[in-house]
């Protein structure tokens, strides 16, 4: 109402980004991301070295004739830790021209296209609890009177594929409180692509305390700084039950865990020296009086490349995923 | 109670919930959203989490989720003709964060996986029996595993289902049952140790309303149709004993081998045995192996009364030997075993032998012996079950067959004697009862020894037989009594030894039970002297014969006194050559040693009337005059001694009167002295009536005629040493004198006496007596008793009777009335003689 009186000012236009593939088409690849309060949004998907083209619309939102000194669209790549807020460490940052100064009409006769070949795209986007690292093209259009309105954010996001890690030894341990609980639990991997399965077992060697369940807790642990000011933050992303009630000695029971179903993240070392993510599975027996016995194991996480022939055996009903890693961890 | 009020609402509560998730949960799938529908599903099956409901109470909460997963299900496998694989929701349910929900939602996925085709049915039930494992809280766990179970029937790959050959065979149907079913029982054998020891008998209820869920998993293996023998006595009977065995928990161990044993095939079991046996030994000592020996031994007996072939295969097998071997072991390990649960398995293993060979008696007397040896040491500590249990298992061998031969068990009284004193008794009753009922002839030493040990406590006395009365001693020991009579060898000769052993025994009893018991043995011996008698007359006149034949009288006679009557067996006839021999004076000796016996008791009338008979028996069938006088001079001591009351003393004298009537044997002499006594006796009755009859009896002593000829039929007995019938007219008047005399004395009692009324007319029948007495003479020709001298009394008879004849009662009247028109009739008769009498 407000713009249509004219009483204040708005933004002279619209700026809108379309990523296009390299026909031309609106870019197909997204990737659901979930957002603080459990809404998701739909970006779109990148690796790194991938070109990220497109084009930059104008629309004018007034008749006034509306001068600016130039259209820039700007590739950020930038890690932002909550302790330092507003103030994002940027690791990537590209610049294209789109528009030569004039007016904002012009601009918005035809789509201005853009295109960033090769980008280094190192880290993954990923959001956390004190950190995030994300990606954006910057459209901002300079000259007298714009405002924050005339610059626009389009964030898409960055997911990078690992060569599979080398096949690490699973991961056993026996642990226990003495002449109280002694238990041999093994993981048969230490190393897990994010749609992979935990299979495991735990063996009760003596249970002397009356136990009610048991739970495997998948464990986010974030650190940022390095040194002495090293600050971490933890999370539980899952808590899978894997025993209901009292086992006696000699038990053993079996784990079986999707990772797929949770949002997960490879692990990261050292993104540009800013921040850490690590995974952990985390062994919970609780007692009857509540009382929580636990045993954390790091484990590493990666992104396996989708790769599509690959994609397409999976999908064959004949071998279901969780019968093969049942049949193979027996 | 307020627990249980608890409990209630509580299930109240979650019952309400299932249902309200399960309308979300249907409604998501009427909307076709699998995720609301997962999850609301997850959500019912939570209700399932409780640890708070009993088994019985949780079964009804299981009841109503299992009713909706059937829904579940039925989306499911909607799902997949929308495109979606089987394999991805088998995945998908399993993302579920609770274990419990997820296992369940598993199973059903997993269930319509293997219907599906889309999997090999033996890896997903694997996968679902390993993953199972994750629910580890028993009646939770049960229930989950029952749920498996009960989903995946018709899906294993049983030999001959479409779920076979590719998807495994019978051994991996084979190998998912049992290992469901171990875990189950291991669960089910974790609940007893769960919670405090004071619930214990609640829990062990609780557990024992669950006892099917464990034992349907065996249920379904015996009912696979490729389980052949071999697979069960290979595989799957060791590792089922196996875990019966070490779960060591009486409750499981006694349920699951009663369904072992119930479940499977009468077939395997006689083919495995001795892998079933042998498991025995080594569970809890608690379990009531008897009742699952029982139940084993009657199914094998079973299928041998419906199949002939198995008893051969029984035999074969040696299973009754096993069975025997097994107990003892069992016994001998718990040495603590209760006497009832020992006696239940003799009880079980004497019904298998009775059943399946029951022509085998030295089976049952083998049962007999274990179980008397099982016993030795502690017998029956008084438990009444087991004394019942005992008096069940020695009942069995009397109840098919004769007793005579359950008398050659010589383990049978041994353990008779571990019954309480009462029991006992019953049992040796029932002994004795069959005995009868039977007709049995219990012809043999042995056998006769034997009886005497079975049925001891009826004839010796014990400390503490005080409760018994007259009434029950009497009841008990004509059951003895009629026993006696059983008691029938072949030869004489054995007849007596038999009855001597019999005696014996019967002597250690008391005087009150010798008081029915010797006249039956008496009798016995009477009977057995008769047969003795008539068989030495055949053998004498055989003898006679022979000795005409072949001239050879001195042997022929020793030939036939061994030469058993034609029907006699040889070894009888053999036992008498051996020593048996008896002759009639000794067996009449024995008769007077037990009459005498009898008079100790006291039982003088008995006696005395026992001794008559015999004195009789001794006179006319045997012809020992010393002897027959031995026995009236015993009677007439007794009398004199023993007899005291008056109305005995008449009953007496007149037996003593009628019998040495009877008696021809006796030289004048003997016969005197005899008669002499009685006739004193007769005076020396204390009533005027009695001694007027006595004496009437006795004059007859003075006249015998001569003895009876044998009726037709009976073997005419000669005896010899017979004397010519007595005839003394003088004696006889002077007896009838001398009741004359006593009916004066009478009359004048009364006069002395004066009373008046009908009372006193005592006199007056014996007058009429009198007169019968004299015309009973006159018609066997006394001499002195001529028309004349009848006339004379009848006369004065007549007019007594009409001077009284207001008293005359009407039975006296009549009397009189009948001796006139005997009168008459004898005139009629015979009008010359009787021509002078005129009543």
């Amino acid at each position: 109402m407000k713009n249509i009186l004219g009483l204040v000012q708005g933004a002279p236009c619209r700026i809108d980004v379309d990523f296009k593939d390299e026909k031309g088409h609106r870019y197909k690849k997204t990737a659901v991301v979930k957002g603080k309060n459990g809404e998701t949004e739909e970006l779109p998907l990148f690796t790194n070295h991938d070109a990220i083209v497109g084009e930059v619309r104008i629309t004018p939102l007034t008749t006034k004739r509306v001068e600016h000194t130039g259209i820039k669209v700007q590739l950020l790549g930038q890690i932002e830790l909550a302790s330092e807020r507003g103030s994002p460490h940027d690791f990537v940052s590209l610049v294209r021209e789109l528009a030569p100064p004039g007016d904002v009409a012009s601009a918005a006769q035809k789509p201005l296209p853009f295109e960033f070949r090769n980008v280094e795209m190192q880290y993954d986007s990923y959001r956390g609890l004190q950190v995030r690292c994300r990606y954006l093209l910057r459209v901002s259009m300079t000259g007298k009177g714009m405002g924050s309105d005339t610059k626009k954010d389009a964030p898409f996001w960055v997911r990078n594929y690992d060569v599979p890690p080398d096949e690490a030894p699973p991961i056993k341990m026996e642990v226990g409180i003495e002449e109280c609980l002694h238990i041999e639990f093994e993981y048969d991997k230490a190393r897990y692509h994010l749609k992979d399965v935990v299979v495991g077992k735990i063996y009760f060697l003596l249970v002397r305390i009356k136990l009610k369940h048991m739970e495997v807790e998948i464990r986010r642990r974030e650190t940022t700084g390095a040194g002495s000011s090293a600050h971490n933050e933890s999370e539980t992303i899952a808590k899978y039950e894997i025993m209901d009630g009292a086992p006696v000695r000699g038990e053993n029971i079996p784990i079986r865990l999707y990772l797929s179903p949770y949002d997960l993240t490879p692990s990261y070392r050292d993104v540009h020296n800013k921040f850490s993510v690590r995974y952990f599975l985390n062994l919970v027996l609780v007692d009857e009086e509540d009382r929580r016995y636990f045993k954390q194991q790091e484990i590493l996480l990666y992104r396996k490349a989708d790769d599509p022939t690959q994609q397409q055996q999976q999908q064959q009903p004949q071998a279901p995923p969780s019968l093969g890693s049942s049949s193979s961890s027996s | 109670m307020e627990q249980d009020a608890e409990a209630a609402q509580f299930l109240k509560e979650a019952s309400l919930s299932v249902k309200k998730n399960a309308y979300f949960m249907r409604k998501a799938m009427d909307e076709d959203n699998l995720r609301e529908a997962l999850r609301y599903s997850a959500a019912m099956l939570g209700e399932l989490r409780t640890s708070f409901l009993s088994p019985q109470r949780y079964y009804e909460l299981y009841m109503q989720v299992f009713d909706e997963l059937g829904n579940l299900e039925a989306y499911f496998a909607d799902e997949q003709s929308k495109g979606r694989t089987l394999a991805e929701l088998y995945e998908l349910v399993q993302h579920a964060g609770n274990v419990l929900p997820r296992l369940y939602l598993m199973v059903a996925v997993g269930c319509l996986y293997i219907k599906a085709g889309g999997a090999r049915s033996s890896d997903i039930l694997k996968d679902l029996v390993e993953m199972t494992k994750g629910v580890q809280h028993p009646t939770r766990g049960l229930f989950l595993r029952a749920y498996l179970c009960q989903r995946s029937r018709g899906l294993l790959p049983d030999t001959g289902s479409p779920y076979a050959g590719e998807g495994g065979d019978i051994h991996d149907a084979v190998d998912f049952l049992l290992t469901n079913f171990m875990e189950m029982n291991k669960l089910w054998v974790r609940m007893q140790h769960q919670g405090a020891p004071r619930d214990r008998e609640r829990r062990e209820k609780e557990r024992q309303q669950l006892q099917d869920l464990v034992g349907k998993n065996l249920t379904y293996i015996s009912q696979l149709d490729g389980l052949t023998f071999e697979l069960y006595a290979g595989s799957v009977l060791p590792r089922l004993l196996e875990q019966v065995v070490s779960c060591k928990d009486e409750l499981a161990q006694q349920y699951l081998m009663q369904a072992v044993i119930q479940g499977f095939p009468d077939a395997f079991h006689l083919a495995s045995l001795d892998a079933l046996l042998s498991a025995l030994p080594e569970l809890q000592s608690g379990v009531k192996l008897h009742a699952v020996m029982a139940s084993l031994m009657d199914r094998l007996a079973r299928y041998a009364a419906s199949d002939p072939s198995v008893v051969g295969q029984l035999l074969e097998r040696h299973a009754f030997e096993k069975f025997v071997e097994s107990i003892s072991k069992v016994a001998e390990l718990h040495g603590d075993i209760p006497a009832v649960s020992l006696v239940e398995m003799y009880a079980a293993l004497m019904r298998f032998t009775e059943g399946v060979h029951p022509d085998k008696l030295e089976n049952v007397n083998r049962v007999l012996g274990a179980c008397q040896r099982g016993l030795a040491g502690k017998g029956l500590g008084g438990d009444a079950k087991a004394e019942k249990q005992l008096v069940a298992l020695l009942s069995m061998p009397l109840g098919s067959r004769d007793a005579v031969t359950v008398l050659s068990l010589d383990q049978y009284p041994p353990l008779m004697g571990l019954l309480s004193r009462r029991t006992h008794k019953d049992m040796a009753l029932k002994v004795v009862t069959t005995t009868l009922a039977q007709g049995t002839c219990v012809s043999s030493l042995e056998s006769v020894e034997m009886l005497f040990k079975f049925i001891a406590p009826l004839v010796q006395e014990a400390e503490d037989d005080d409760d018994m009365d007259e009434e029950d001693i009497e009841e008990e020991q004509v059951m003895v009594a009629r026993m006696l009579h059983q008691l029938t060898a072949p030869t004489p000769g054995l007849q007596f030894a038999i009855l001597r052993a019999a005696r014996a025994h019967l002597e250690l009893g008391s005087p009150a039970r010798l008081k029915h018991t010797y006249p039956a043995l008496a009798f016995c011996g009477l009977k057995a002297l008769r047969r003795l008698n008539a068989a030495q007359q055949q053998q004498q006149s055989g003898a006679a014969a022979d000795a005409d034949a072949s001239a050879d009288a001195n042997g022929a006679e020793k030939d036939a006194e061994r030469a058993a009557p034609a029907a006699a067996p040889a070894a009888a006839a053999a036992a008498d050559a051996a020593g048996d021999a008896v002759d009639a004076e000794s067996a009449l000796q024995w008769l007077l040693d037990v009459a005498l016996q009898l008079a100790e008791v006291p039982a003088p009338m008995q006696a005395l009337r026992l001794l008559l008979v015999c004195a009789h028996v001794a006179s006319e069938e045997a012809g020992l005059e010393m002897l027959a006088y031995e026995f009236f001079e015993q009677a007439f001591t007794l009398y004199e001694e023993s007899v005291a009351d008056s109305r005995h003393k008449v009953t007496a004298l007149q037996a003593i009167v009628g019998t040495l009537h009877r008696c021809y044997v006796f030289s004048a002499d003997n016969r005197d002295a005899l008669t002499q006594s009685v006739t004193s006796y007769a005076a020396k009755l204390l009533k005027r009536a009695d001694q007027c009859r006595a004496a009437c009896a006795a004059s007859h002593l003075a006249w015998q005629e001569p003895p009876a000829a044998a009726a037709d039929g009976e073997v005419a007995v000669a005896v010899p040493g017979r004397q010519p019938p007595v005839r003394d007219a003088q004696k006889v008047m002077a007896g009838l004198k001398r009741a004359l005399k006593v009916v004066a004395a009478a009359k004048q009692q009364r006069a002395a006496t004066a009373r008046g009324g009908k009372g006193g007319a005592q006199h007056l029948p014996l007058y009429v007596e009198i007169v019968n007495h004299y015309l009973y003479y006159l018609a066997r020709g006394v001499e002195s008793m001529s028309v004349g001298v009848v006339q004379q009394l009848l006369e004065l008879v007549g007019s007594e009777l009409s001077q009284y004849d207001a008293d005359l009662d009407a039975e006296t009247r009549s009397y009189w009335q009948a001796t006139q028109r005997h009168i008459q009739c004898l005139k009629a008769a015979d009008p010359d003689k009787y021509a002078g009498l005129n009543a």
